[in-house]
Parts: C-alpha cells; sequence; structure tokens
C-alpha cells in the first residue's frame, strides 16, 4: 500500500472519529440549552430535507448523522493531504488541525451554511460560541492523524521493516 | 502625619462608600437608561413565547400524528430558549417584564384574543384539535414576522433587542413554514 493511500485512509479514519467527537460535544451543548440531543442531527439533515427535518423522526436523525461523519471524513481526508501525515511533533500538527478548524468553522458559518442549509444556518447563530467550540474540538482530534495511522498500519510497517531487514 | 493619615483614611472611606452604592445601584439597573417603547416590545415577545410554550405543550399532548407532536415539542424548546434569552437581553438593557400566565383573561384585547384560542385548544381533541392548531400556528407567525419585523426597525441599531429579533425572525419563519405545510396536509 502506498504512503500516500496510507495517508488517506488514515485522513478519513481520522476525520470520522473527529467528526463524532465532534458531534457527542455538539449534541451534549444542544441538550444543555433545552434544545433536545437529537436536534443538531436534525438540522444536518436539513440540507436535503428542509426545515421539515426538524419534525421528523429517528431516520432523518441518522441520515443527519451519515452526512456528518461524511463531511467529517472528506475534511480528514484534505487534512491528511495538505500534512502529509510526516510532521513528527504534536506542536505544529495541533497549531494545523486548529488553523484548519478555524477555516472550516468560517467556510461553514459564512460560505456553505447560509446558502445550502439556512435552517442550520440561523439555528448555530443563536450559539456561537458552541459551534465555534465545536469546530475546535474537531480540528484538536484531527491533530492525532499520525498516531491514527499508526495504530491502522501497525502490522503492515512491521511486515515492511522485515523486508528491509531480510533483504 | 496623623492629619494626612486622616485625611486619606476619610478619602478612601467616601471612595468606598461611593463604590458601594454605584455596585449596588447598577445590581438593580437603576443607573440603566429604560426606554418605554423596548419595554412595551419585550413585554410583547414575552407573551408570545409563553402563549406559543402553552400551545406546543397541547400539542405535544394532544397531537394525532407524531409530526403533529414534534413540532408541538420544538415550538416548547425554541420558544423557551427564545424567552432565556429575551431574559438575558431585558436584565442588560434595564427593561422589566411582567410574569404572565395565561389561566384568566388578560386585560388587553391580544391577551384576551389568546386566551379565547387557548381555551379553544385545551377543549378540542382529535383531528379538530389539529386543524385549530395548524390554523392558530400559520397565521400567528405570521403575524408575529410582521408585528415583529416592524418592531426591529423602530429600535435603534444598537439596540440589544434588535439584534435579538433579527436572531429570532428565521426561527419564526421555521415555524411559519413548518405550520403552512402542515395546513397544505400532513403526510404522517
Amino acid at each position: 500500500m502506498s504512503e500516500r493511500y496510507r495517508g488517506v485512509l488514515a485522513g478519513a479514519v481520522s476525520g470520522i472519529l473527529a467528526g463524532i467527537i465532534m458531534g457527542i460535544v455538539s449534541m451534549l451543548v444542544s441538550y444543555r440549552t433545552g434544545m433536545g440531543l437529537l436536534l443538531p442531527l436534525h438540522m444536518v439533515a436539513a440540507t436535503f430535507y428542509g426545515v421539515g427535518a426538524l419534525v421528523d423522526g429517528a431516520g432523518v436523525a441518522a441520515i443527519g448523522l451519515i452526512i456528518h461523519l461524511v463531511v467529517s471524513a472528506f475534511f480528514g481526508v484534505v487534512f491528511a493531504l495538505l500534512t502529509q501525515t510526516n510532521i513528527a511533533q504534536r506542536g505544529p500538527l495541533i497549531r494545523g488541525g486548529l488553523v484548519f478548524a478555524i477555516v472550516i468553522w468560517a467556510i461553514m458559518t459564512f460560505l456553505f451554511l447560509p446558502a445550502v442549509n439556512p435552517t442550520m444556518s440561523s439555528r448555530v447563530a443563536l450559539q456561537p460560541t458552541g459551534w465555534f467550540i465545536e469546530h475546535i474540538v474537531f480540528g484538536v482530534v484531527l491533530s492525532f492523524l499520525p498516531n491514527i495511522e499508526r495504530i491502522l498500519f501497525k502490522s503492515q510497517r512491521r511486515e515492511q521493516l522485515l523486508y528491509k531487514r531480510a533483504a | 502625619m496623623f492629619k494626612k493619615v486622616g485625611k486619606v483614611g476619610v478619602y478612601l472611606c467616601s471612595m468606598i462608600v461611593l463604590f458601594a452604592s454605584w455596585a449596588i445601584a447598577g445590581t438593580q439597573h437603576v443607573s440603566v437608561v429604560r426606554y418605554p417603547l423596548q419595554d412595551e416590545i419585550a413585554t410583547k415577545i414575552h407573551e408570545t413565547n409563553l402563549l406559543e410554550i402553552e400551545i406546543g405543550r397541547l400539542a405535544a399532548e394532544k397531537g394525532t400524528t407524531s409530526k403533529v407532536r414534534s413540532y408541538g415539542n420544538l415550538l416548547v424548546r425554541d420558544h423557551q430558549f427564545a424567552d432565556k434569552r429575551l431574559m438575558k437581553v431585558a436584565q442588560q438593557a434595564g427593561i422589566r417584564l411582567p410574569s404572565l400566565v395565561y389561566k384568566t383573561p388578560g386585560e388587553t384585547l391580544q391577551e384576551a384574543e389568546n386566551q379565547v384560542l387557548l381555551d379553544q385548544l385545551r377543549a378540542e381533541n382529535g383531528t379538530q384539535f389539529d386543524q385549530t392548531f395548524y390554523k392558530a400556528m400559520a397565521k400567528g407567525h405570521q403575524e408575529a414576522i410582521q408585528n415583529l419585523s416592524q418592531a426591529q426597525e423602530s429600535l435603534s441599531p444598537q439596540s440589544s433587542l434588535r439584534s435579538y429579533i433579527a436572531e429570532t425572525l428565521p426561527i419564526l419563519g421555521q415555524h411559519e413554514q413548518l405550520a403552512q405545510s402542515f395546513e397544505r396536509g400532513p403526510k404522517s
């Protein structure tokens, strides 16, 4: 498996993991403010279902979850390609993750959501701090990309090392 | 020497007394300039929030379809959150909000109309309840949006109540859209 392909795969997995943690934070924030645990998922689903997604059942919430994870995986891959996964120090990676998260937050808040999902756009505007923090969490988790790659391809690396030694 | 210390002491004590009275006045919002128009607008919003919460509760309880019950829950959550935010804005701007309870007919025409609607919704059941609920929500939100848009224009651009209204209007628009879609014909 090529280095690039491994990076992309690790990026997707990191993105999904970061998306799951971001989702949990966002659901907890929503629950704490009395808006209900599943509202963030319904808001994401409004991308395709419009405002009706807010009163639809658990199926629509599940679709919201899938959309969120697909988008998270996409951003994870972009992050992996940008960092090339060979930065060894934690400092630059965390800084990179934070900058990447702020860029995503800005694009989502000012460009993507107002144009594609106005239902979600007007609702996240009511909790701007929580919305920003959720993205920061995403960026921090994403910066663990090399660790995830190491875990994912542990056996493959061992094989490569053995092959090199034998050669 | 003692005279100097005494003078400093008196000066310090008077400063402390002044600061304490300023701090107490600050907590009671005595120093905040109050505008009657802001009070009136905020009271109307508060009144509407309480009415929507009550109607939402009834819909969550008596709605015949899952969508109507979900819509009722959404109304309760959104208007409770909106009212919490309004309380904060009111506190910052020195607006006094009355505590309203929808049990007895109100003094103003709007309150009396609201009471009639609440009594009707409490009395009705089944699909009849749903019909009254959809119509009331579509009409009520349409009126609320019109009134709030007008109120927004009358407030100064720096007013925190104005930005509150600007943030609240899209949510009311969503409620109106949902009510209209139900009026056209709910699918579940």
